[in-house]
């Protein structure tokens, strides 16, 4: 994983430019159709490279009030796992249950606060941590989290661009319908937990088959999908249900 | 909800129906039933607490329309406060023949892990209302926890004997971690080390964690950390 310490990477003129090409591809992926996960996913890691954080992640709470990585920068296991660990500590958390912005830069303050995901935190050289939350009306449906290397922080603007992009995550999660109940939103959440479900049984299948790490196995699920222009949740399913052969996949990788 | 009508269930799972005797009960309902489904449109009811739950699912197997319907295809809950009334809703038939049952309020989650679409839990009322969040929730951790029931129950039948699921009703699942990573991508390599369907795999995972007396959990992260690796 790539931990970039020098946050001057652009010019603020060059990175005007690359925010508003990730809006403007945004809306356009939103009107004229999208699989949500990929969405999503191309989100995350554009939101972590304009903002010059180490890692960052997506995730919405299911109807029993557990936080689910829905996309991360990075398929690693060890990012994941700091997404999880967010169940019992840490800014997501705080971010779900209050709806509002978490912040923490202070190392000293997040092992007081989370002394078990501070400890992961140092572990992996990362610095100041924030969660931005998903929000619909009175709901708050997840939080996008980041994580800046040592001695990184985001400045206000920078908070405001995350914000209008985890905004962005909520309309392409609630497909920004006139939602008429709840139960809508609920089912739309579900379906969306559950295309996270099949990427998880695709990346198996890939892995095992390829030999390789979940995360190359991640890669080659989605370029074979941007190459083939399937969505990404209709060629993990695809796979995990035997309806596409892995063999596929790897053809296509030359 | 009559103790001896859900007897007459007995014969069938008595994991499956004891999930359909906690859904009801868990939702302030007046019944349910659980049956499997394919996308080919083979439908079997295999649990049901009471004759007006057998009647809803028969209604909508015949009319080929329903709640049940729409959630399998659809993958996601279908939830009517009154089946009689709702006319926005894609069974008009079965709407109008509901009208001579009892039922009103009808919660249908359809039975899914990722990839894998099994079939469906219906749960009734005979009140009409919608279900308050925390029944919701309910619904969506009983549907879970059916699934991965389903799942054992279909691989003791692919393997003629008892399987991981039996005897012991639905409390073996009660402990896992259904939305785990781990347990979704364990079965994906599994899948592919033992040439079986993706379902089938998770059940063989299951089986392997009871016999080593380990959490489900546990076993998948050996065979993701490629610790443990199943032979056929």
């Amino acid at each position: 994983m790539e931990i970039r310490g020098d946050l001057m990477t652009s010019g603020p003129a060059d990175r005007h430019v690359r925010l508003g090409q990730t809006f403007v591809r945004l809306t356009d992926t939103l009107v004229t159709g999208y699989d949500v996960v990929d969405l999503l996913d191309g989100l995350v890691n554009n939101c972590v490279e304009l903002l010059s954080a180490a890692a960052g992640g997506l995730l919405l709470a299911d109807q029993r009030g557990t936080l689910q990585v829905m996309a991360a920068s990075s398929e690693q296991t060890w990012l994941l796992e700091l997404f999880e660990l967010q169940n019992n500590e840490g800014p997501c958390l705080d971010c779900y249950r209050t709806g509002e912005p978490a912040r923490v830069e202070s190392v000293d303050e997040q092992a007081a606060r989370w002394p078990a995901f501070s400890s992961r935190l140092r572990e992996h050289e990362l610095g100041a941590v924030y969660a931005l939350p998903l929000r619909l009306g009175q709901e708050t449906l997840g939080a996008l989290n980041l994580f800046l290397p040592v001695r990184g922080t985001l400045g206000e603007l920078d908070l405001r661009i995350a914000q209008a992009l985890a905004d962005a995550a909520t309309i392409a999660v609630v497909q920004h319908r006139a939602i008429r109940a709840s139960e809508e939103l609920i089912e739309q959440l579900q379906t969306a937990l559950n295309s996270r479900i099949a990427i998880e049984q695709a990346k198996g299948v890939l892995a095992e088959y390829a030999k390789v790490q979940m995360d190359a196995a991640f890669e080659l699920l989605r370029g074979y999908s941007r190459r083939t222009q399937q969505p990404l949740t209709d060629l993990a399913t695809a796979i995990a249900s035997g309806q596409l052969r892995p063999a596929a996949i790897l053809e296509g990788d030359q | 909800m009559d103790g001896s009508e859900a007897q007459q269930g007995a014969g069938r799972s008595a994991a499956a129906v004891g999930l359909c005797v906690a859904a009801t009960h868990a939702l302030a309902a007046d019944g349910a039933s659980m049956a499997l489904m394919s996308a080919a449109g083979h439908s079997a009811l295999i649990a049901s607490t009471n004759a007006l739950a057998d009647q809803l699912y028969d209604l909508q197997a015949t009319l080929g329309e329903g709640p049940v319907f729409e959630a399998f295809a659809e993958g996601h809950p279908v939830l009517a406060s009154d089946i009689t009334t709702d006319e926005s809703r894609a069974w008009p038939e079965f709407s109008r023949a509901a009208g001579q049952s009892r039922a009103r309020g009808l919660f249908v989650f359809p039975l899914r892990i990722g990839a894998v679409a099994l079939g469906v839990l219906s749960v009734h009322r005979t009140s009409p209302g919608m279900l308050a969040r925390h029944q919701l929730a309910e619904g969506l951790r009983l549907a879970d926890l059916a699934g991965h029931l389903v799942v054992d129950l279909l691989s003791a039948l692919r393997n003629g004997g008892s399987g991981a699921g039996n005897g012991d009703g639905a409390a073996r699942y009660e402990s896992e971690d259904f939305l785990s990573s781990e347990i979704h991508q364990a079965s994906g390599m599994v899948m592919v080390q033992l040439g079986v369907p993706i379902e089938e795999a998770l059940a063989r995972l299951r089986a392997l964690a009871f016999v080593q007396e380990r959490p489900l959990r546990d076993v998948a992260r050996d065979v993701v950390l490629r610790r443990l690796r199943l032979e056929p």
